[in-house]
């Protein structure tokens, strides 16, 4: 495509992959002449040239006094800058990353070539077809029971023996445990560390067969050994099938007191006792359950509308968000104390290396977000001051009297955003289950009560 | 030392052309102004711009310009040196570019 338009001679725009646009420009000899014309008077008035005050210095002298190719620059600097800005601003594009200059020509007429991604738009398939059926999992009483089950062993008291015994079923140990493929050692402590402690449960379900027999009749402060054959299907696929050894020290043991089931509504705050906490218990899951299938409704209405959607990530994007994500490993290397480089070095990677590894990520993520955003926009969901106000309400319902004026100021002050993007969220939820689900055509209703 | 006519070339008589605010005023009427040799005389200057630039001259006025006083420290004064000023004037229609050289 070319075409004209004030001051540019000619202008001509290429679409490149990855959502970058390049532009060829080719400026007047007028526009030129007038642009080191300028250039000149500035450095006149700018350096004091002998035999001239300030300013008064013609263009030909100071073309010979500071060099041609010093004014031929600085006028295609400027005129580069206009056109970029001028080109963009016609085009109504968004830069979302550098933009790169290429092939500068300046002699009679000043020609150049641009790059520069930019924001590209985007067209959501038509989504309202879409159907994905809400599947609550069933709660059953099995699934009640062992959750009042847990309840239980949640308020389960530990108590220090108090004549030295041996260990038997239901008590909980400390243990150093050192595992062995034969000679190999399976789990070996840090130069000039013990190994870690360990808690283990002193059931026979909980435990390998020969391990649970083993430490049965153990006492503290003695070192027990014995071999297994480790099952077919046991978790750790490297140990499936071997015979693995333990040396298990007992550091320390403890009895085990799980409340009566009597005393469990109480010890959970309900006051309707064991039957009002078994309906709150199904409530909760039911609850968990509906989530976890408006969870799944969402993956996969999200996955749909981010496969129909033809987006070409810009790579400059893609760069930033993989540099995103390194960042927040390095955070959660940081709270278990390690630093990125370390991880690098023992990976034997750069950052550089570190961040190509996740772009494939990056892409997805960025593509997604996109997606969502897009879809937010044509649905028009928004959060007002008065939803985030409310929201805010509710949250402080559930903590404490002497709490709330910490919890208000946090969440009026420095995480309010973060209360009005988990509400958006909820509404982005609800539209989608709401369009997945619908028997009927919701397109007309799109932003009709969603905030303003 | 150089006797008058003598030995001097061209490029010992004109030294390098005087570019200020009033010269470039100036060359607008044909008049280049030159720093010239003290001992150049007018013809030596005459026939200097013939030859270098390869234009015709019609008129050369000379002038010694004095030294500047100039002080160094709080009581130490000095001058800078004396030197000779040639104005050109060029028949209509001639140019020099000066500033090429």
């Amino acid at each position: 495509m070319a075409f004209h338009r004030a001051g540019l001679v000619k202008v001509t725009k290429e679409k490149l992959p990855r959502s970058v646009v390049a532009f060829d420009i080719e400026l007047d000899h007028d526009q030129v002449e007038k642009e080191l014309d300028r250039v000149a008077r500035r450095l006149s008035q700018k350096h004091t040239i002998r035999g001239f005050r300030k300013g008064k210095a013609p263009r030909s002298v100071i073309e010979s006094h500071f060099g041609r190719e010093t004014l031929f620059e600085e006028a295609s600097n400027e005129l580069i800058e206009q056109s970029i800005q001028e080109v963009l601003k016609q085009e109504h594009l968004t830069p979302i990353g550098q933009v790169q200059i290429e092939s500068v020509q300046l002699a009679e007429t000043l020609r150049f070539r641009f790059t520069v991604p930019v924001a590209t738009a985007m067209v959501l398939p038509d989504y309202y077809q879409v159907r994905i059926p809400l599947e609550v999992a069933m709660v059953t009483d099995e699934m009640v029971q062992r959750a009042m089950s847990n309840l239980r062993e949640k308020h389960v008291a530990l108590l220090e023996v108090e004549e030295p015994r041996p260990a038997r079923q239901g008590d909980q140990l400390m243990v150093r445990m050192a595992m062995f493929d034969g000679d190999r050692p399976l789990n070996q402590p840090e130069e000039g560390q013990e190994l870690p402690q360990t808690t283990l449960l002193l059931e026979p379900d909980r435990l390998v067969d020969e391990v649970y027999a083993c430490l049965v009749g153990g006492r503290a402060g003695e070192t027990v050994e014995t071999t297994a054959r480790m099952r077919d299907d046991y978790t750790n696929e490297k140990l499936r099938g071997k015979d693995v050894t333990f040396k298990i020290e007992i550091v320390g043991l403890h009895e085990r007191f799980l409340p009566s089931w009597e005393e469990l509504p109480d010890l959970e705050g309900v006051e309707e006792g064991l039957e009002g906490l078994q309906k709150h218990v199904r409530e909760n899951l039911e609850n968990a359950a509906h989530q976890a299938a408006v969870q799944r409704v969402v993956d996969q209405f999200v996955a749909y509308l981010v496969e129909q959607t033809d987006y070409d990530v810009a790579e400059v994007m893609a760069a930033r968000v993989a540099e995103q994500l390194l960042h927040e490993e390095e955070q959660d290397l940081a709270r278990v104390g390690l630093t990125m480089e370390q991880v690098l070095e023992r990976q034997g990677q750069t950052r550089e290396q570190a961040i190509q590894r996740l772009i494939p990520l990056a892409e997805k993520q960025y593509r997604t977000t996109m997606v969502l955003s897009k879809f937010i926009e044509q649905e028009r969901l928004s959060v007002s001051n008065s939803e985030v106000r409310e929201e805010i309400k509710e949250i402080l319902r559930g903590h404490r009297e002497e709490e709330r004026n910490y919890i208000r100021k946090q969440l009026s002050g420095p995480h309010r955003e973060m209360v009005a993007q988990a509400l958006l969220d909820r509404k982005l939820r609800e539209r989608i289950v709401e369009i997945v689900a619908a028997e009927t055509d919701v397109t007309g209703e799109a932003g009709g009560s969603r905030g303003s | 030392m150089d006797e008058i006519g003598g030995s001097m070339n061209d490029y010992q008589v004109i030294i390098r052309p005087v570019i200020t605010e009033k010269n470039t005023a100036l060359m607008e009427e044909g008049k280049y102004c030159f720093e010239v040799a003290q001992k150049a005389t007018k013809a030596q200057i005459r026939q200097a711009v013939e030859r270098i630039f390869s234009v015709s001259v019609l008129k050369v006025n000379t002038m010694n310009v004095r030294g500047k006083k100039r002080r160094r420290g709080r009581d130490k004064f000095g001058y800078t040196a004396d030197w000779k000023k040639a104005v050109v004037t060029l028949k209509p229609g001639e140019v020099i570019d000066v500033l090429e050289g």
